[in-house]
């Protein structure tokens, strides 16, 4: 797995949109596999939380006959998580600020998610 | 930042705001760029200026703590202006919100623009609204204040970090705000939210400061965590590792109607029921009570033992 391409693609993403703080690329068992985050984060600890997250929300879609689980957001009155899959096999998380533009978020993250997926499956 | 960038955007801006001003619309103006942004105009005249680039109204006033969260929320469900700031304050912090808007929008680039005469809801409008021509002037103001400095820096390009030996305690208190949030991955456009400042006067410290040696600017080559990185599709049970999710089945567990066994004991006395049974106790002295039986309370028993 190439973690440099992986970091890359975290920077250009928090740099393309206006907003983005921290970026995570995590399994879907929550454990962290690269993270371009602040000090104040604790990739670790989100990742297991975007885990957790992505459990419900997996099953609820699952179980309202709506397909796969693609991406979820909690909106707070500080800012913005978004959590978005990645070929089922790991997550994306992002985190911005309140002035985050969530639409172009998820314009931008479609890409991102595809190259970010195909490099996670690189031997 | 590039001053050839920011006048092609301006002229963006007066174009499209001149043609809303001609029509007297009502809606939105969207702005599409980098981070461009949305006018709210009320029959030409501007009402507010929404940007990723700038903090709005709320964000200027529940990030300084000039309300509260409930009063915030108040203000979402039922409108009108949020207690504890008067009308006059209100509408200078809207007008600075929406010039600000405007200036972080010039400040990047502006692609294209459509305008959709479906007006938005805009919680916190600046009323009378500012005319186009006032606003452009004051945008184009800022502009020029900005590029006038020996380094002007972007809103949103430039990332900044404390300069080697810059001593943030000998500073001013904004100064040392800024500087103590320069931490190589923001812009002034971040610090500016982080502090609930409006971006512009943030951008002009953050210019002058690199202008004394107090940030730098950097290229943002960030260290990132890591974290496992073998490769996810050979990963598997045996390994402990992450394996792709599948949909759930079988299907989520079905819950029947007193299933959990709650409410098949017969009911307990409570409240005002035991409270008789405990005077009796207590009139009927010590010698009947065992202090420590752990079966000896009122709601289990209800009656008093004799000797």
């Amino acid at each position: 797995m190439d973690r440099d391409a992986l970091v890359g693609e975290l920077t250009a993403l928090r740099r393309q949109v206006s907003g983005v703080t921290d970026t995570i690329v995590a399994g879907v068992d929550g454990l962290l596999i690269v993270a371009d985050t602040e000090d104040r984060i604790d990739p670790e600890g989100v990742s297991a939380l975007a885990a957790a997250h992505h459990g419900p929300a997996h099953t609820t879609a699952a179980a309202t006959g709506q397909g796969a689980f693609r991406r979820s957001v909690v909106h707070s009155s500080g800012g913005y998580l978004a959590v978005y899959s990645v070929d089922r096999l790991a997550l994306m998380v992002v985190l911005g600020d309140e002035g985050l533009d969530i639409g172009r978020l998820h314009h931008a993250s479609r890409p991102a998610i595809e190259r970010i997926g195909s490099i996670l499956t690189q031997c | 930042m590039s001053d050839t960038r920011a006048r092609s955007s301006f002229g963006f801006l007066a174009r499209a705001l001149g043609a809303c001003r001609a029509d007297r619309t009502t809606g939105s103006l969207y702005l599409a760029g980098h981070p461009g942004g949305v006018v709210h105009l009320r029959e030409g005249a501007v009402a507010a200026v929404d940007s990723p680039g700038a903090p709005g109204t709320d964000a200027l006033l529940l990030r300084s703590g000039r309300i509260s969260e409930p009063d915030w929320s108040a203000v979402l469900r039922a409108g009108g202006a949020p207690n504890g700031i008067g009308g006059t304050e209100l509408r200078l912090v809207a007008t600075m919100a929406a010039q600000d808007g405007a200036f972080a929008i010039v400040a990047g680039t502006i692609d294209e623009y459509a305008v959709d005469p479906d007006p938005l809801e805009v919680p916190l409008p600046v009323s009378p609204g500012l005319e186009p021509d006032r606003l452009l002037a004051e945008t184009a103001r800022r502009l020029d204040a900005l590029a006038s400095l020996p380094t002007p820096v972007s809103p949103h390009r430039e990332r900044l970090a404390a300069a080697s030996g810059a001593d943030p305690a000998a500073l001013s208190t904004t100064r040392r705000a800024i500087i103590t949030r320069a931490d190589g991955r923001r812009c002034a456009r971040d610090i500016a939210f982080l502090l609930g400042r409006n971006v512009f006067p943030v951008t002009v410290e953050v210019s002058r400061m690199v202008g004394d040696g107090l940030l730098t600017i950097t290229d943002d080559v960030p260290g990132g965590t890591t974290g496992s990185l073998a490769p996810l599709r050979p990963r598997t049970r045996e390994t402990g590792a992450a394996v792709a999710v599948t949909d759930p089945k079988p299907p989520l567990p079905r819950r029947e109607p007193g299933a959990s066994g709650a409410g098949d004991d017969p009911p307990r006395p409570s409240g005002w029921q035991v409270l008789p049974r405990l005077l009796n106790r207590i009139r009927a002295g010590p010698a009947t009570g065992h202090r420590g039986d752990p079966d000896d309370t009122p709601d289990r028993k209800g009656t008093t033992r004799g000797p």
